[in-house]
């Protein structure tokens, strides 16, 4: 009897916690999601290397000498950021189908829009604006440390473990300010090699649990 | 035991009520449809369940006009989390008396 009692509590507090979770929290994020904008990310980067460099230097200086390569270079990277963002939508509505839920627009996924997107705004236009004005020493430092801050923001409305991604995204960017004429390694670092292993990393853990 | 049991909230005693403190406490606020779809209930379901809480002072209402749709907003006061975070409390000491009465 007293055990009953005790068990149906203990199953309305689980209740009560998964409830409060899925309401203020959006949980449909696929991990395939930062896998796939990884190695987007590793691709652009690899390519950018190719077309600019040519060779396999250790240490990849751009040739960035004319106004025709910034802009195909700013281009190259809006166009990134759209591939990766699309994916991630898309690869949100399989996972929330896969989930049995609909996918709706609610308060939580809003916060997590904005709270990710708004960091992330405000350094891409940052970013353009150092490239304009040729400081293209600090861009990817910038681009790291802005998308670790967008990272750790929106973790408070996703799953919590979305803020390591952005503390590691933060330390590689803080490095990265440090450092003269890595920008590209430690680019492909910080938008390629972490997404893919958060990726990788969330996927095991899901499929465990 | 007893000694808990008084902390054990009636108004709160319905699943569905504890549920909608649930997610109201997490939350500023949240509508009419967002509260019905993520506790599953039906319209007249959830108007009862509010209006006992709002009657015990724990949420209060706030109606909002969308175009012509009237949208209300609910949130939780002060007193209503604070009796939330009682009746959890007081759950929780439940289980923890129980599990050390049976030995186990």
């Amino acid at each position: 009897m007293q055990n009953r009692e005790t068990d149906e509590i203990c199953s309305t507090l689980t209740e009560i916690r998964t409830l409060m979770n899925r309401s203020s929290r959006f949980l449909n994020l696929s991990p395939y999601a930062p896998i796939v904008s990884g190695l987007l990310a590793l691709a652009a980067a690899w390519g950018v290397n190719r077309l600019y460099n040519g060779g396999w230097d250790i240490a990849p200086m751009l040739q960035l000498n004319t106004h025709a390569r910034i802009q195909a270079l700013i281009g190259m990277a809006a166009a990134l950021v759209l591939l990766c963002v699309a994916a991630t939508v898309g690869l949100s509505f399989a996972e929330a189908r896969r989930n049995g839920s609909k996918i709706a627009i609610d308060a939580a996924a809003r916060r997590l829009l904005w709270n990710f997107f708004l960091p992330l705004l405000v350094g891409g236009v940052f970013s353009i604006a150092l490239f304009v004005g040729g400081h293209y020493g600090l861009t990817s430092s910038v681009m790291l440390l802005f998308y670790g801050m967008a990272l750790v923001s929106a973790s408070a409305h996703t799953f919590s473990s979305v803020r390591f991604l952005g503390y590691a995204e933060l330390a590689l960017g803080l490095a990265d300010s440090f450092c003269q004429g890595y920008a590209l390694v430690f680019w492909a670092v910080g938008f390629g090699a972490f997404n893919l292993l958060f990726g990788i990393l969330f996927l095991a853990t899901r499929n465990r649990s | 035991m007893n000694l808990q049991l008084e902390h054990i909230d009636k108004t709160l005693k319905s699943k569905v009520r504890l549920g909608i403190m649930a997610v109201l406490t997490v939350n500023e606020s949240l509508d009419f449809k967002s509260l019905r779809t993520l506790l599953n209930l039906t319209d007249g379901n959830l108007v009862t369940h509010t209006r006992t809480l709002e009657n015990a002072g724990y949420i209060v209402s706030s109606k909002q006009f969308v175009g012509r749709i009237p949208n209300t907003a609910y949130r939780a006061t002060e007193a209503g989390r604070e009796a939330f975070r009682r009746h959890l409390l007081a759950l929780e000491q439940l289980i923890e008396a129980a599990t050390k009465g049976s030995g186990r």
